[in-house]
């Protein structure tokens, strides 16, 4: 393929006035591992809607495989494969007769059986979907995604809800598809899911793209600095605390302060000796680097996991 | 083709294991139809006549197409597009019209299933004869399911979740179910809501049904009942295809 997987310039997509998508673009290698990060109502959904050929945008334009929606969606919709949230499942099908139908969509498929072995479903073939745990059911939504041997995946924060074992388990079976040389577009919350499995990275945030990278480039760009962080506590103006050597940001947002310093013996001596003066705890008392969080943070002013 | 035909046995499968489904298209217009059959008899009221028990078949026919449209297809529907299976779908090269199409053929046969139980109930119980016309039964049964799985269709576009669909349904169904001589005869209605008995669709599928199967004496002729139910289906349809959302 001499072509990118994904190639988005200047996508432009309106709800009446509102403006969600604005602007927005970047490209996608084939055989990447490519995250979409922001907080809910970021445009992103709509972002990975117009690609997947379910939004016709405004303006801008959208290449998918080297084709183009206007002209050739079939095309691109047979070798896509999307895994919506816990969503997309037919009820009171059973997990093989989900595959099969799905199956039955498109021109050509996988074997179910393999399907169903890919993503540890075997077992449970005849069981209500309704009635597994979301883990679980979040695994055939991806089942439900590799029935055309799609070269390009969509997965809608595939580990939403799920317990650390099992988020792993499943960034595990992610790891393989990459290591088969599929392309992989991931929205997420979670940062260190991103940082796990991404290639590279967009955050997106009203309607825009506002940083682009691997995310150690990203985090290393971003900042030279390290990252203080405590439980705000009460009667302090944060402000003062901007003031404490060393500290060249200062973020106070959802209970949480932090203080982003250049010089750390200097910030935290500061600190702890402001702390006994004016007698106020320092609860839940981190000193850290900066991960993709704080790089969200800085562009977004919002946590993106709160 | 291949994903039609696979459709329409998911959606075999998927209306076989909802009890609500099944309770009010297959169960209760058959236990319905004993019911009354035990209450008025087998016995045809003038020298003759049509046995009431054996009217009560296609009436019961009629009351189950309507459930089969309104209770039958309108939740599931709204189902299919609160568990996003809409959505998803519109990622496959599949159109979603087909998917669609899928779910609502298999609805349209399930009337003809209805058809036959109650039929075969008839002729074992009451020792009933198809004195109307097997041909003519056949296209009213079909244009009536049509009709109703068809205002089924423009329920699940109306309503905002699988409750209130249920709750529309409701609202719908009350006034037809007494109003249109299907559960009791108009005869037996006060003079001044007989006039209702006109405006409510149902009327017409039971008056087209009682003449078909039975060859019973009828409200209005044969075609006229097929015209009202052939517009109407025309004019829901129109609107369904208007207002139905995919998400």
């Amino acid at each position: 393929m001499n072509h990118p997987a994904i190639r988005v310039q200047h996508l432009v997509k309106c709800y009446g006035n509102q403006r969600a998508v604005d602007g927005v673009s970047f490209t996608v290698a084939p055989g990447e591992v490519y995250g979409l990060l922001g907080p809910n109502g970021a445009g992103k959904t709509t972002t990975v809607e117009c690609i997947e050929g379910l939004r016709k945008p405004d303006s801008g334009l959208i290449e998918v495989l080297g084709m183009s929606h206007e002209t050739q969606s079939r095309a691109i919709k047979a070798r896509l494969g999307v895994q919506l949230q816990s969503a997309g499942l037919f009820p009171r099908l059973t997990v093989r007769e989900t595959i099969d139908l799905y199956a039955s969509f498109f021109p050509r498929t996988l074997p179910t059986d393999q399907v169903l072995r890919l993503m540890g479903l075997t077992d449970l073939q005849k069981a209500d979907p309704a009635t597994l745990s979301g883990g679980w059911r979040q695994r055939l939504t991806l089942a439900s995604a590799l029935v055309n041997d799609p070269d390009l995946i969509f997965l809608d924060e595939p580990t939403t809800g799920m317990d650390p074992a099992a988020r792993r388990d499943v960034w595990d079976l992610i790891r393989g598809l990459k290591a088969l040389g599929k392309t992989i577009v991931l929205t997420t919350h979670y940062m260190e899911e991103a940082a796990q499995l991404c290639d590279r990275v967009a955050v997106i945030d009203h309607g825009r793209l506002l940083a682009e990278g691997r995310p150690d480039d990203l985090v290393r760009q971003a900042f030279p600095e390290t990252a203080v962080e405590f439980t705000t506590p009460a009667g302090v103006e944060p402000a003062c605390l901007r003031e404490l050597p060393g500290v060249i940001r200062l973020v106070a947002e959802a209970g949480t302060c932090t203080l982003y310093s250049i010089r750390i013996p200097d910030t935290v001596a500061g600190l702890l000796q402001l702390s006994r003066e004016a007698s106020f705890p320092l609860e839940r008392f981190t000193v850290r680097q900066p991960t993709l969080e704080d790089l969200f943070l800085r562009l977004t002013g919002r946590r993106l996991h709160p | 083709m291949r994903a039609l035909i696979a459709i329409y046995v998911s959606t075999a499968r998927q209306f076989r294991r909802d009890w609500m489904a099944l309770l009010f298209t297959v169960l209760l217009p058959l236990i319905m139809a004993a019911f009354f059959g035990l209450i008025f008899g087998t016995e045809p009221a003038s020298p003759g006549g049509v046995p009431m028990a054996q009217l009560y078949v296609p009436a019961m026919l009629s009351l189950g197409i309507l459930w089969l449209g309104i209770f039958g297809t309108a939740p599931p529907l709204v189902q299919l597009r609160e568990h996003k299976v809409f959505r998803r779908v519109g990622a496959t090269p599949l159109p979603r019209p087909i998917l669609l199409a899928g779910q609502l053929s298999f609805r349209v046969t399930t009337g003809l299933i209805q058809a036959a139980i109650l039929i075969t109930y008839g002729i074992i119980a009451y020792r009933m004869e198809i004195r109307g016309s097997w041909p003519l039964l056949l296209l009213v049964t079909l244009l009536g399911t049509l009709l109703f799985v068809t205002m089924g269709c423009l329920i699940a576009a109306v309503a905002r979740s699988g409750d209130s669909s249920v709750a529309l349904g409701q609202v719908v169904q009350f006034p037809m179910m007494f109003l249109s001589g299907t559960l009791f005869p108009l005869e037996m209605l006060p003079g001044f809501l007989r006039p209702a008995a006109a405006v409510m669709p149902l009327t017409y599928l039971t008056d087209a049904l009682k003449q078909t199967m039975l060859g019973a004496p009828a409200l209005y002729p044969l075609w006229l009942d097929l015209t009202v139910l052939g517009s109407l289906l025309l004019l829901l349809a129109l609107l369904s295809v208007r207002l139905f959302r995919w998400e």
